[in-house]
């Protein structure tokens, strides 16, 4: 054998995928010729770099959920393929929406409650008429009191009186 | 006891395959479990992120669950099953578009590359981790149809048959594939890591 010849049929004799004849016949020719035999030696040393990553371990109830979901009619292909970040955007939507879904509802229960409060802080019509007649009726009282206050100073101190009492005011 | 032994037999592939068609989810159900290992063994060769991987892995059985009926009992049930995982990572491949063009370069007509006699060994002092991390990156750069064979030779230590059955391609293109593949890779490796080059064309 050749080189030739040799050549094409050592990456396969690396591989193993030679018949036993075809390895008998090609082993004398590695053993005499160092050109091929240095290029089985280089692909022999391609195989010391594949070795296998670290493994990613199989969750947990991977099989069962996978099962229910094939069950369910979910044929893969019609979902489409996510990478990884369209895929933690796909997760994130569900929980975007609630989020806004119970903002929307926390919101239109703040607005309820606060109506439902501003109507308690409210005084009924009733009430808020009695109320408001009460302060006019002190006011006045108070007044009234001024008023006569004001003309007994103007009966013991004369003119003078009333006019200090007016600019006091 | 004989029954008890029988009773404990494992079941097999095929009769697991026509009960789950028959409509027994737990038969389908024991069919993941025996190779959601491999599948996401597979899977890891080509992206290192564990989403993706469970991604590949899932959709790959619920391919394989809505074809079952295809399944023609000619080929073991994981060969079958593994051209699915192919095809899919494939199918991911393109979609993620991190894979180089072929377009550009059609790796099928680039002719015979020289007979590279370079010695790539990995050095002593690095871990095994490093090595396979330094790998996946080079294998990450190269066209799917190299990384395809490559994977599937170097790290599933898949026959030439084998490939040339899940890839639907005749021996003699997977001898092609293959060594122009491993000259790509040698390439890459020296290129971008030229300490562990030894023996420059000893």
């Amino acid at each position: 054998m050749n080189c030739e010849h040799a050549r094409p049929l050592v990456p396969l004799y690396v591989d193993g995928e030679l018949t036993s004849v075809q390895s008998a016949e090609l082993r004398p020719h590695l053993l005499s010729c160092p050109a091929c035999r240095g290029l089985a030696q280089a692909e022999q040393s391609l195989h010391a770099w594949f070795v296998p990553t670290a493994e990613i371990p199989v969750p947990t109830g991977f099989a069962a959920h996978v099962a229910r979901r094939a069950v369910a009619g979910d044929t893969g292909s019609k979902r489409p393929f996510a990478p990884a970040e369209s895929s933690n955007h796909e997760h994130s939507e569900p929980i975007l929406q609630f989020v806004l879904h119970a903002l929307a509802v926390a919101a239109i229960a703040l607005v309820v409650v606060s109506i439902a409060m501003r109507r308690l802080d409210q005084p009924a019509a009733e009430e808020l008429k009695a109320h408001e007649s009460q302060a006019l009726d002190a006011s006045l009282f108070a007044l009234d009191q001024i008023n006569r206050e004001e003309l007994r100073a103007v009966g013991t101190n004369g003119l003078q009186g009333t006019r200090d009492g007016s600019s006091g005011r | 006891m004989a029954l008890k032994l029988v009773q404990e037999a494992p079941l097999q592939d095929a009769d697991l395959v026509r009960e789950a068609i028959a409509g027994n989810p737990l038969s389908f159900q024991l069919l993941v479990e025996r190779y959601q290992g491999r599948l996401f063994a597979l899977a890891r060769h080509y992206t290192s992120s564990p989403v993706e991987v469970e991604d590949i892995v899932q959709d790959t059985f619920l391919k394989a669950y809505s074809r079952l009926d295809t399944f023609q009992h000619q080929s073991a049930f994981y060969t079958w099953l593994y051209r699915i995982a192919t095809n899919t990572v494939l199918d991911f491949l393109k979609r993620r578009g991190r894979c180089p063009v072929q377009a550009v370069e059609d790796p099928e007509l680039v002719g015979s590359p020289e007979t590279d006699h370079r010695i790539v060994r990995p050095d002593a002092r690095l871990e095994r981790q490093e090595v396979a991390e330094i790998t996946h990156t080079i294998l990450e750069g190269m066209p799917e149809i190299f990384r395809t064979v490559l994977i599937m030779r170097e790290l599933e230590d898949m026959a030439y048959q084998e490939i040339a059955d899940v890839l639907d391609i005749s021996i003699g293109t997977v001898e092609s594939r293959l060594f122009r593949a491993r000259a790509r890779f040698k390439e890459k490796l020296v290129t971008q890591y030229p300490e562990f080059a030894q023996g420059l064309n000893e």
